[in-house]
Formats: structure tokens, C-alpha cells, sequence
């Protein structure tokens, strides 16, 4: 929350820098796909008020998807490493008014995809502070590269016949966005947005080939080709309430997308948070997520009806599905450590994930655990 | 439901009374500011950004790795 009380605020009267140190692992779990990712996030704020972050994150993926690469039903395992950074600095405008800027920059490397980009973030605050008006603008460029996992960097027939050295695409994306928050009443607030993003390049997946005929009598393969622009558009809300009475916390919120491609999908959510004691903390999570299909996906492909270099998927995100997600989270603060020997960890806290997905398209359903250390400092 | 929500927020944020700083602390709770799930909350938004159709509202644009 833009308004509340951040956490690792600076001690200006000390002089003192602040800030926290967050360890995670996360895992992705589903059927021919398995997902380790390692993160380390440091944020710190300066007396000034400046405050900086730094994240790194490897992610170890499991797959047997052909969508990835996979020649057979070897499984291998790809790393790919994440970076970025942040900065930003809240100024007092002569108005009273509070304006906040910042930026950041963002790399991703794996062996056949490389991703970099840069935003930059604005937040005024009403001297009130009681709302607070943010623009975001990110720009990201993206080189899609070929490697299958045969030791051989020569893709064989039917993939394409294409040597990796050789296939060399990329994607741009810029994102707009803006967004108001507001408090209400002293236990609610609202907050909005609309974001729009455009991208421009090779949207496909340079591995996936689309089967012809139907699941029975297949008859050969195309390429996957997808169209190479598409326009996002992003309108969401949430609703904060804090039930004083019961010590819980109640967020609804609501996000519809439409994109070019003819997508359009609907994503409502409920958290509840309940205070357990003064340590601990329960969220339970639902979210439901139902989208139509891009306009150029079929569920079956004839081989009359098309050709090598036509408009044609077998992205199962491409179609028309729907999912449910149910989860909880355990978040439980170190205070019942002071004036042990782990004093030191009073201040610090653990939190542990677990979310199921079911899902209605052929990726099928999918676990999300993760469990996180954060020690402020 | 998008469109009641959105009209519903509209309204409220013209709407309301003066919360004052000392009036804040139930704000504060730990449930209320979802800033501390910044982390968690990231990995999540990638997983669904590479397994669904739609992304935007936290931030990202699609794209960013091999999860075409």
C-alpha cells in the first residue's frame, strides 16, 4: 500500500540507513514442467529518504515440453538468471504536496533467451496523503534464440531445419500505466488503474509446431506463427476493509483484459487475512481466471485449410479456459523470540506458500509453493 | 462486475472524509499492505504471465522470458 506505513522506513533523527534482506524459494509444479527458483531481495532507505533495491533470482526449469526444446521424452533442466534494480526518492513539493520518482532496470539471461529493460515510476501524494496518483512507463527488449537439447544445435526435421546460429529474433514491449489510490475511511481503501502495452516482434514460440488433422489422425505440422504486434489493455481494482472487531483483513479485487489478438479475460480475487495472536498471520487466497481464445486459434487444423506461414497456434494459452486458484499463507514474526538467545531474530519473519491451480487447457493443473525468510535491518 | 467495481471506485474516491494521520493505524495492519508480499507476489504474477493469455495490473507486459 502506497499510503501506509512502509516498512525499513530511514531513521532520519539517527541518521541511521534501514532496510531488509528477504530470502525466498519458490517452486512451480506441473505435469511436464517443474519450476526452482532461489530469490534474494535487499531493499534499504537512506536517511534522506532515497531507497534502493536489489533482486536476483536463478530459476532451475525442468521441462519434456517440445515447447521448449525437447526433441524426446528426456527431461533437461535450464537455468536461467534474473536481475534488477530500483531507486527512488520522495520529494516535498512547495505545495505541500509529495512526489515520489524513481526507476529501475531489469535483465533476464537464459541459454536461448535474453531479456532487458528499464522503467521508470512517478507517485504524487496529496499533502493529506490520502491519495496518491502513480504513472509507470517500462520499456523491454527481448532476443528469442533456438538451442534443442540434443547436443546438436541443428534443428531436425520436421522443427524446421533451422540452425540455431542462424534463427534470431526479437521482441520490444513498452507499458503505460496509471493508477489512484485513496483511503475512505480509517479501515478502507480503494485503488484502480488502467495499463496499456504494446509489443512488436516475434511473438511465437520458436520451438512449437502446430499438429494438422485431428488427434487421431495427425498428418504433419506447421510452424507456429503468431501475429507480430499485439496491444494489451488492463483495467483493474481493489477494495481494502480492515474488520477491527475480528483482527481481519478482507481485499476484493477485479481485473479485466482485452488485447488485440481478440483475448479477453475477466480475474476476480478474494484475500482474508486473519491475525492470529500477535505474531502470526493467515491469508487465504481465491482467485478465479476465465479468458476467450485469440482469434486465430482452433482446436483442430486441416490441413486443407492451411499452410506453412499462416496465422496458427497450439499455445494452450491461446485458447479459450478458465482456472480456479485456492491458497494459503502462513506469515509468523520472530517477537516470541525476544529474550531468548534468538533475540536477534525478533524482528524477522517467515512465511510459507502453498496455492493449486486447476486449470482447464492442456498445461493442466499446477501447485505454486514457496516459503521466505525476511530480516529487517 | 469490471465495469460496477470501476464505477464504484470512481465514485468513492470523489466521496469521502478526511482520514487523519492518528485515525491510520488500522490501515497499517499487516493484512492491509500488500507492499510485503512484493516478492512473493512477483514469482506468482510470472507464473501466471507464462500460463495465461491475459497479464498487466502488476506491472508486467508479457514477455521477459522463454515462456512464449
Amino acid at each position: 500500500m502506497v499510503l501506509g506505513t512502509a516498512p525499513g522506513a530511514a531513521d532520519e533523527t539517527t541518521g541511521d540507513w534501514t532496510g531488509a534482506l528477504e530470502l525466498r524459494g519458490n517452486y512451480y509444479w506441473e505435469t511436464s514442467t517443474r519450476v526452482v527458483a532461489p530469490s534474494l531481495d535487499v531493499s534499504l532507505a537512506a536517511p534522506n529518504g532515497t531507497r534502493f533495491g536489489v533482486e536476483y533470482l536463478v530459476d532451475a526449469i525442468t521441462s519434456a515440453s517440445q515447447a521448449a526444446g525437447a526433441l524426446t521424452d528426456n527431461r533437461f533442466t535450464e537455468i536461467r538468471h534474473q536481475g534488477s534494480g530500483r531507486v527512488s526518492h520522495e520529494l516535498e513539493l512547495p505545495s505541500g504536496h509529495f512526489l515520489t520518482l524513481g526507476g529501475g532496470f531489469y535483465a533476464s539471461r537464459e541459454p536461448d533467451y535474453r531479456s532487458g529493460g528499464a522503467n521508470f515510476l512517478s507517485a504524487l501524494s496529496t499533502r493529506d496523503r490520502q491519495t496518491t496518483y502513480t504513472f509507470n512507463a517500462s520499456f523491454l527488449h527481448d532476443e528469442v534464440r533456438q538451442l534443442f537439447r540434443t547436443g546438436s544445435r541443428v534443428s531436425p526435421n520436421p522443427m524446421g531445419g533451422t540452425d540455431a546460429s542462424r534463427f534470431a529474433k526479437n521482441f520490444d514491449a513498452m507499458t503505460l500505466a496509471g493508477s489512484v489510490e485513496r483511503i475512505l475511511t480509517p479501515q478502507l481503501y480503494v485503488q484502480g488503474g488502467y495499463q496499456y502495452a504494446y509489443l512488436n516482434g516475434f511473438l511465437a514460440n520458436p520451438y512449437r509446431r502446430v499438429p494438422l488433422g485431428d488427434i487421431t489422425a495427425r498428418e504433419g505440422t506447421v510452424t507456429e506463427i503468431h501475429p507480430t504486434v499485439r496491444r494489451r489493455h488492463t483495467l483493474h481494482a481493489r477494495l481494502a476493509y480492515y474488520i477491527r472487531a475480528t483482527g481481519t483483513s478482507v481485499h476484493l479485487a477485479m481485473r479485466g483484459y482485452a488485447d488485440s489478438w481478440d483475448v479477453r479475460a475477466v480475474t476476480p480475487e478474494v484475500r482474508l487475512y486473519q491475525e492470529l495472536g500477535e505474531d502470526a498471520l493467515l491469508r487465504l487466497r481465491y482467485r478465479h481466471y476465465n479468458q476467450t481464445a485469440a482469434f486465430f486459434y482452433q482446436d483442430v487444423y486441416l490441413p486443407t485449410e492451411i499452410d506453412d506461414g499462416d496465422l496458427a497456434t497450439f499455445d494452450p494459452k491461446m485458447s479459450r479456459f478458465h482456472s480456479h486458484l485456492a491458497g494459503f499463507q502462513l506469515r509468523v514474526r520472530g517477537g516470541f523470540l525476544g529474550g531468548t538467545v534468538l533475540d536477534g531474530l525478533r524482528n524477522a519473519t517467515l512465511d510459507f506458500n502453498l496455492s493449486y491451480i486447476w486449470n482447464t487447457n492442456r498445461f493442466g493443473n499446477g501447485v505454486i509453493g514457496s516459503a521466505g525468510l525476511t530480516l529487517p535491518f | 462486475m469490471t465495469r460496477g467495481l470501476l464505477v464504484a471506485l470512481v465514485l468513492s474516491v470523489g466521496a469521502c472524509a478526511t482520514v487523519a494521520p492518528y485515525e491510520r493505524e488500522d490501515l497499517a495492519k499487516p493484512g492491509m499492505d500488500l507492499e510485503r508480499e512484493g516478492v512473493e507476489t512477483g514469482f506468482r504474477a510470472h507464473v501466471h504471465d507464462a500460463r495465461e493469455g491475459a497479464t498487466g495490473g502488476h506491472g508486467s507486459s508479457g514477455g521477459g522470458c522463454g515462456c512464449n
